[in-house]
């Protein structure tokens, strides 16, 4: 592994003043699942310093609100909300989703911040390749085997797919999320946070925060009555592997009429995919399997698949009716 | 570049007293905080199966590193050193992790269990001997990780159904593929620690 320093501040100011230090050369360390991969693989993106955020104690909680909303601290484990009865009882969808992320003992040990922030899982940049991430002028992943955790709906520079299965899933719930800036403090909804591959302090990364920023904690608003809500994940082995393809659905119902609904398919793009044809298609509609069926072929029409993923935009189809027809049925 | 004229001598001269006539006193109180300075080295103690280890490593090193290279527990496994197996689980205040994908730092202090604690040859956990029986373990490789996750999960829950099983151990990985058997084993084993079933 690559030789490291480790801070260990007590506040958040403190910890921007380490980070602000070193620059781009340091990052913040909470659950490492992600980072250590890097360190060891000793990737151009590996820090030398790392500010361990764990000691700053009041960013690891589940509460409820005023208005019944519930805030989650951004070091809060994925076991914890796996494991949690008020999100259980208020976002089903959001457990759900999280006990469907990576393994049980890898729950244990990674954030919910470190999920959304997670570098992608591009088997070229994690196997050192210098591609657009890793130091190089190349996507491997566009020219080479791109039939797992590629974009099938074009990109930038970099093709791989936002592997985070949180981010869909909190977009549905229409979360915001809270950094911490030298500035100030800043609230960004997830879309924001996570717009694709971009050029931020002179690196390619899927989100937009700096490197003196910290992600603080994740705002979800207090559920609607007649708000219902699935997720739905292919994978390759059925546990542990990232999202082939994902589909969360949020559906504002009346009666059996769809007044509002939000459709965001994980896994396929370099962001979390917001469907607004599928969303426009389904609002005003009686909700029923017949409109399950029917809703796929809306869907997905500006699909750019590269050679060998072309499946991923019938993947995400079909979860798209399966999730429909579970919301029907029940 | 400056020239040193006396001209220029004196307004800087001039604009210094100025400026100490402005901030009097607190010229001289300003002291910059001292830089915090980073961990590279530690030493800690370790309480692996109830007894304090003490070692000492550095900021990079792992925690598998610790409990099999610097202390000697070698029962722990590492395979694939990528949190991509599950071979080199352990306990860390009773919840599984894996430890070459967790810093040593992390665990310094905790209570660690390993194989090692689980049983050994004279005295052989039940889980181990339904193991042996049903042959869980054909190479052997990932047996130590899956054995203390299961023990982490009969721990909180002493009837577990075929399903819970699986998705408790969803994180290990079996090259021999001996999956029905593990599963086998742990479901059976919660029946001996019952006292509803017994080994022969």
């Amino acid at each position: 592994m690559k030789k490291i320093s480790v801070y260990r501040p007590t506040t958040i100011e403190e910890a921007q003043q380490m980070l602000s230090m070193h620059g781009t050369d340091a990052a913040v360390y909470a659950g490492g699942t992600d980072l250590l991969i890097r360190l060891k693989n000793r990737l151009k993106q590996a820090p030398a310093y790392l500010v361990d955020i764990k000691k700053i104690n009041n960013l690891r909680y589940i509460k409820e609100d005023a208005q019944g909303g519930v805030q989650i601290g951004a070091l809060t484990k994925l076991a914890e909300i796996a494991e949690s009865d008020l999100l259980a009882k208020k976002y089903p969808m959001l457990v759900q989703a999280v006990k469907m992320i990576s393994s049980p003992e890898l729950r244990n040990a990674s954030t919910l911040g470190g999920d959304l922030l997670q570098e992608v899982w591009c088997q070229y940049l994690r196997g050192g390749y210098a591609c657009w991430r890793n130091g190089g002028y190349i996507c491997y992943g566009a020219i080479g085997d791109n039939s797992y955790y590629h974009s099938a709906m074009g990109g930038r520079l970099c093709y791989a797919v936002y592997p985070g299965d949180a981010a869909p899933a909190l977009i549905t719930l229409d979360a915001k999320v809270k950094l911490a800036t030298p500035s100030g403090a800043k609230e960004l909804t997830i879309e924001q946070l996570v717009p694709g591959d971009m050029m931020v302090d002179g690196r390619i990364q899927s989100h937009v925060v700096r490197f003196n920023e910290i992600l603080t904690e994740v705002v979800i608003p207090p559920p609607k009555a007649g708000f219902r809500a699935s997720f739905e994940k292919l994978r390759p082995r059925g546990v542990w592997d990232f999202a082939m393809a994902s589909a969360s659905l949020g559906l504002q119902l009346r009666d059996r009429t769809i007044e509002d609904a939000r459709v965001v398919f994980g896994g396929i793009a370099g962001r979390p995919w917001r469907e607004k044809s599928v969303e426009d298609f389904l609002k005003g509609k009686t909700l029923s399997t017949d409109l399950a069926a029917q809703a796929p072929t809306n869907a997905l029409s500006n699909a750019a698949p590269l050679k060998y993923n072309a499946t991923k935009i019938d993947m995400a189809k079909g979860l798209l009716m399966s999730g429909l027809e579970k919301l029907a049925t029940s | 570049m400056m020239r040193y004229s006396r001209r220029n001598f004196l307004k800087a001269a001039g604009a210094g007293i100025t400026l100490t006539a402005i901030e009097g006193e607190s010229l001289f109180a300003a002291v910059a905080p001292p830089l915090p300075t980073p961990i590279t080295k530690e030493r800690a103690t370790f309480i692996i199966n109830g007894k304090p280890l003490v070692a000492e490593y550095e900021a990079r090193t792992t925690l598998w590193e610790v409990i099999a290279v610097k202390l000697g527990l070698t029962g722990t496994t590492r395979s694939c050193n990528r949190a991509s197996c599950g071979a080199c689980s352990v306990l860390i205040d009773g919840t599984p992790f894996y430890s070459c994908h967790t810093l040593a730092m992390e665990a310094a202090g905790k209570k660690i269990f390993t194989i090692e604690g689980l049983g050994d040859e004279k005295n052989l956990h039940p889980l181990q001997k339904v193991g042996y029986l049903y042959m869980a373990a054909d190479c052997g490789f990932c047996t130590a990780g899956w054995s203390v996750t299961a023990k982490a999960l009969l721990d909180k829950n002493l009837n577990p159904s075929a399903d819970e099983v699986k998705s408790a151990l969803a994180g290990h990985i079996c090259r021999c593929a001996a999956y029905s058997a593990i599963v086998r084993t742990v479901v059976d084993t919660a029946a001996v620690l019952r006292g509803e079933a017994e080994i022969i």
